[in-house]
């Protein structure tokens, strides 16, 4: 682990949370939440509703939708946050929206069913962004599948980000704790769990009240938890068991979520919207101002660097999702997606030096690895075929890929990436 | 900005260390007003040599790079290494020949061992070493000798033989300082220790300015920039042995050792912090890199004993290099059991 403090970055906090302008256009990328390329539902130049279904492989597949009501102008290939490319259909905003500046009606969660939850779940797009997204709806079937039977299990929701970077989920447990306690307890039952434990990095008194208050009504019983968010990696699944193990709460298997997850979980099932909107921080100092903005899935960023102000010096890198674990993007056309977190600009006077020299054995990997895993080892048993110890290898397994290693060595090796490849190499 | 967009980089973005480039680069910029002072005290030979020094590691690296048909990128790492060995050659050493055996060491040594942090023995002690063996007359020998420690203010007695030479500004600054800062402390300095620190004179440019090394050190560790732990430990090693036992041998008296001497005579500070911890060629645990410094600690008090040695502090950095894949083989071992165990407690 290494003290975040450490880290030669910003750490920004936001205040307001901006409502983006709702963009002339957006491209809504065609790929589902499980990555799956789904072919369109719509023809060109006709009319979409807000929220309508553009796109789903299957009936039991996540689906992709509209997030303005307009006209399909056509499709075309475009890049993602995550560094890919895909298809995407442009759509030209243009009548009347069917959930914006309407009072939705609320539904009784309590009504339905774990399946008619999963249901809605695929039916709405929603998310899990813990770690790597999936559909919502695919990990709690393959966790029924699993541990279905499990009395003593946990539905853990972490109401911070995993990256000390980014302040997109501590920003909306702030805003919005209800809703994620109440999407907690959605996700808890359509999961057949009984407890629930939610992370906080502070003001754990708010937490217990309103757990308190909405849960109170359920059966669920809650725990709310402080995590040590002032060292990396503290919000992964591994941190999460042992910070529940220190408390005293032994339980078999934990299934993790995120505020988002929560949030958007509340938002499909009570309130019927599908996911139209996302939270998204963008930061960095060549903005003229940083901004946590509302947006709709699908607006190109350069909308929103325009409603920051634009940039007032020159920017050398675009990062999404966090600096540690992000992704480079090389376009300002890329658009907002479902899994998008943060866009951070980098100038260059404060792009870290990057050249890979030969690791200088310094030692600075096996110091911050939480699991004590030796990548330095495994780098050159990747690159270099030298030999290594059997029990270094099967303990790559158990890497959860923090990437903390890679923050720690001079020598700017690709330590995670490589312990990714030795672990896919390995099963 | 749309040339940029052309480059993608893998993550993290942000690291808590700073690179080996940066690193390099920011002792480069720290060896600058060294240079200068030798600039300013008309030492031309060692300027020189430094520069030949620097341009053998260059040569040396471009040939391999040639010799292994690689696009040549010149790196900060070689311009340090040529700069370090130019630090320890005598102002008197032979030009031609410095610049014959820096660059086949050097050259020898990437083909043997390969690029920077890969070779186990450190290029920058073994060339000052062969350096040496070709020209031991140019290097030179103790200026502390037994009848010196026979008493316990050794550096009063070399100048008094007029083996030390004083800056001109010693005596006021000694004042000074006696009068305004120590006084207050109940300390008196005896003369010699301002040029100590300002300036040794010595042939040796790495032996000299020793208030310099530590300011620029003092940088280094400050932001990061170079490791603490192996100069700390091997200074303080170092010191304690000299302390207590420095002129025992001779005048038979304990915890009486002058440690400034020793530390500022022999180019232990630049060795301590820009050799000794060289990447590659340390071990990688903290425990490790205790057990490795103190060692070379010890073997420093040994080879160099209480000061003003030219060459015992390479020779430390050899034998060091010798024990430290010792050291990592137990390092390993230990690591496998702690694992094992751990696993055998999991199952």
């Amino acid at each position: 682990m290494t003290k975040i403090k450490k880290l030669q970055c910003d750490f920004p906090q936001y205040k307001d949370l901006v409502d983006a302008y709702i963009p002339p256009y957006v491209i809504i990328p065609l790929l589902n939440a499980d990555g799956v390329l789904c072919p369109s539902n719509v023809m060109d130049n006709t009319r979409v509703s807000e929220g309508e279904i553009i796109a789903q492989k299957t009936k039991l597949s996540p689906a992709i939708h509209s997030s303005v009501p307009g006209i399909v102008l056509g499709s075309r290939q475009i890049s993602i946050p995550n560094g890919k490319k895909t298809n995407g259909i442009i759509v030209r905003t243009d009548g009347s929206f069917s959930y914006l500046g309407r009072k939705l009606q609320k539904n009784d969660w309590k009504m339905y069913s774990p399946a008619d939850i999963s249901s809605i779940l695929y039916d709405m797009g929603v998310l899990d962004t813990f770690e790597k997204t999936c559909s919502l709806s695919s990990k709690l079937q393959k966790y029924t599948e699993k541990h279905g039977l499990l009395k003593n299990s946990v539905l853990t929701v972490r109401l911070f980000d995993s990256d000390p970077t980014v302040r997109t989920g501590e920003f909306l447990s702030s805003r919005k704790l209800e809703e994620i306690i109440e999407g907690a307890g959605i996700i808890a039952k359509s999961a057949a769990i009984g407890t629930i434990a939610f992370i906080a990095a502070s003001d754990i008194k708010k937490v217990t009240e309103k757990a308190a208050e909405i849960l109170g009504s359920t059966s669920l019983t809650f725990h709310v938890f402080t995590a040590e968010t002032n060292v990396y990696p503290s919000g992964g699944k591994r941190e999460i068991k042992l910070l529940l193990k220190k408390n005293k709460c032994d339980f078999s298997e934990i299934l993790p979520v995120d505020a988002q997850t929560a949030f958007t979980t509340y938002e499909a099932v009570v309130l019927n919207k599908p996911v139209l909107e996302k939270y998204v921080q963008f930061s960095g100092t060549p903005l003229v101002s940083e901004k946590m903005f509302r947006v709709r899935i699908g607006t190109p960023i350069r909308k929103l660097v325009e409603e920051c102000g634009g940039f007032r010096q020159s920017v050398y890198k675009i990062v999404t999702n966090g600096l540690i674990k992000g992704t480079a993007v090389s376009d300002l056309d890329t658009p907002v997606t479902p899994d998008l977190q943060s866009v951070t600009f980098l100038p260059k006077a404060i792009i870290p030096f990057q050249k890979q020299v030969n690791c200088i054995r310094c030692g600075g990997c096996h110091r911050v690895c939480p699991k004590h895993i030796h990548a330095d080892k495994l780098f050159s048993y990747y690159y270099f075929h030298t030999e290594a110890d059997e029990r270094i290898l099967k303990l790559a397994q158990e890497c959860t890929l923090c990437g903390v290693c890679d923050t720690a060595c001079p020598a700017r090796l690709p330590l995670s990436q490589t312990i990714s490849l030795v672990q896919g190499g390995l099963k | 900005m749309k040339k940029s967009y052309e480059q993608l980089t893998l993550a993290p973005f942000c690291y808590s260390v700073p690179s080996v480039g940066q690193s390099c680069k920011a002792v480069i910029i720290l060896f600058i007003p060294q240079l200068v002072m030798l600039f300013l005290t008309q030492s031309i030979a060692s300027l020189i040599l430094i520069a030949i020094a620097i341009g053998a590691s260059i040569l040396s690296d471009i040939t391999d790079s040639f010799v292994r048909n690689r696009t040549y990128v010149l790196t900060s790492s070689v311009v340090l290494q040529g700069m370090l060995i130019g630090m320890f050659i005598p102002s008197t050493y032979p030009q031609f020949k410095a610049f014959v055996i820096i660059y086949m060491t050097l050259l020898l040594s990437k083909y043997a061992f390969g690029g920077f942090s890969q070779a186990w023995a450190n290029p920058a002690a073994v060339s000052v070493i062969i350096l040496y063996l070709f020209g031991y007359r140019e290097f030179p020998s103790f200026l502390i000798d037994s009848t010196i420690l026979q008493g316990s203010d050794p550096l009063t007695k070399l100048i008094s033989q007029g083996k030390f030479q004083l800056c001109s500004f010693d005596a006021d600054v000694t004042v000074f300082l006696n009068t305004k800062i120590f006084h207050f402390a109940g300390i008196v300095l005896p003369d010699g220790y301002v040029s100590l620190f300002w300036d040794t004179g010595n042939v040796i440019p790495a032996m000299r300015f020793n208030l310099l090394t530590l300011l620029a050190t003092l940088y280094l560790i400050s932001f990061n920039l170079t490791d603490w732990l192996i100069p700390f430990v091997y200074l303080l090693t170092y010191s304690i042995a000299v302390r207590i036992f420095g002129l025992l041998p001779s005048a038979g008296l304990w915890f009486q050792g002058d440690i400034l001497i020793a530390l500022c005579t022999s180019g232990t500070f630049i060795a301590a912090f820009f050799i000794l911890p060289w990447g590659g060629t340390t071990p990688m645990t903290i425990a490790g890199k205790c057990i490795y410094s103190a060692i070379a600690g010890v073997f420093t008090f040994f080879l160099n004993g209480c000061g003003t040695g030219s060459i015992g502090t390479m020779f430390v950095i050899l034998i060091m290099n010798v024990i430290s894949p010792v050291i990592q083989l137990i390092e390993d071992k230990i690591y496998l059991f702690v694992l094992d165990k751990k696993q055998r407690v999991e199952e």
